[in-house]
């Protein structure tokens, strides 16, 4: 397994780690502290550069040459074909939200601090949909590293 | 169009030039080990620069190592 396949495996475990448990939090508590966002992301800053260290050490050719290896034309082909992919996945998830967003606030509307008509939503359930936008983003980004997990692995096994 | 196939003598010219190995070759011509791995089993197809810069490696022209099967 090569230097930059392992960064895809760490950078989608970093981000289960991390926002399995946040996201579970804040569907659970929507009302939670904002502060919870910026520790999640300083949490997987700091489970990468963990990871990192972990992987320059662990890669041979870097240990030989003292060179983190620059990724070449095949790494580059497998992160556009990801790109793409979360492209795709993020695009579909803003544009699926923003329709239910634009059909729901017409025609349930919002009230505030808490909902007080049948039809209308309270905060801790407009916030539930500003968390679940920010989970399309995750989920994107879970794609694009397993994307890149999966184009390397086709040219190991086939 | 028809999918043209093509292949390589990567790991024939390497044993040739001393049994240089997969890390050596990706070294010289500036990609990973893993390259040269998707190479030599025909699962990725170099850009006319990268199989001009192996062939130049080998000192051979590039139809000696990349063939088009008919």
């Amino acid at each position: 397994m090569g230097y930059q396949e392992r960064n895809a495996w760490a950078c989608v475990g970093s981000i289960l780690v991390v926002f399995t448990p946040y996201f579970w939090f804040v569907f659970n508590k929507p009302m939670a502290h904002v502060a919870l966002f910026p520790i999640a992301v300083a949490a997987q800053v700091a489970l990468l550069i963990g990871f990192q260290i972990v992987n320059s050490i662990a890669t041979s050719s870097i240990r030989k040459s003292g060179n983190v290896p620059l990724p070449d034309e095949l790494d580059r082909i497998i992160e556009l074909r990801a790109s793409k992919l979360a492209g795709i996945l993020l695009t579909t998830a803003v544009l699926a939200w923003s329709m239910a967003a634009m059909l729901g606030v017409s025609a349930a509307g919002v009230d505030l601090p808490v909902a007080t008509s049948d039809l209308a939503i309270g905060v801790p359930e407009a916030m539930n949909w500003i968390h679940l936008l920010f989970a399309g983003f995750v989920i994107s980004n879970i794609a694009y590293y397993g994307a890149i997990v999966v184009g390397y692995r086709r040219l190991a096994h086939g | 169009m028809d999918k043209v196939d093509i292949r390589n003598r990567i790991r024939e010219f390497r044993f040739k030039a001393e049994e240089m190995t997969q890390q050596a070759l990706a070294d010289r011509v500036g990609i990973t080990r893993q390259t040269v791995i998707a190479l030599e089993k025909g699962k990725y197809f170099p850009s006319l620069e990268l199989a001009f810069r192996i062939a130049k490696t080998f000192g051979v022209p590039l139809e000696e190592v990349f063939q088009v099967v008919e």
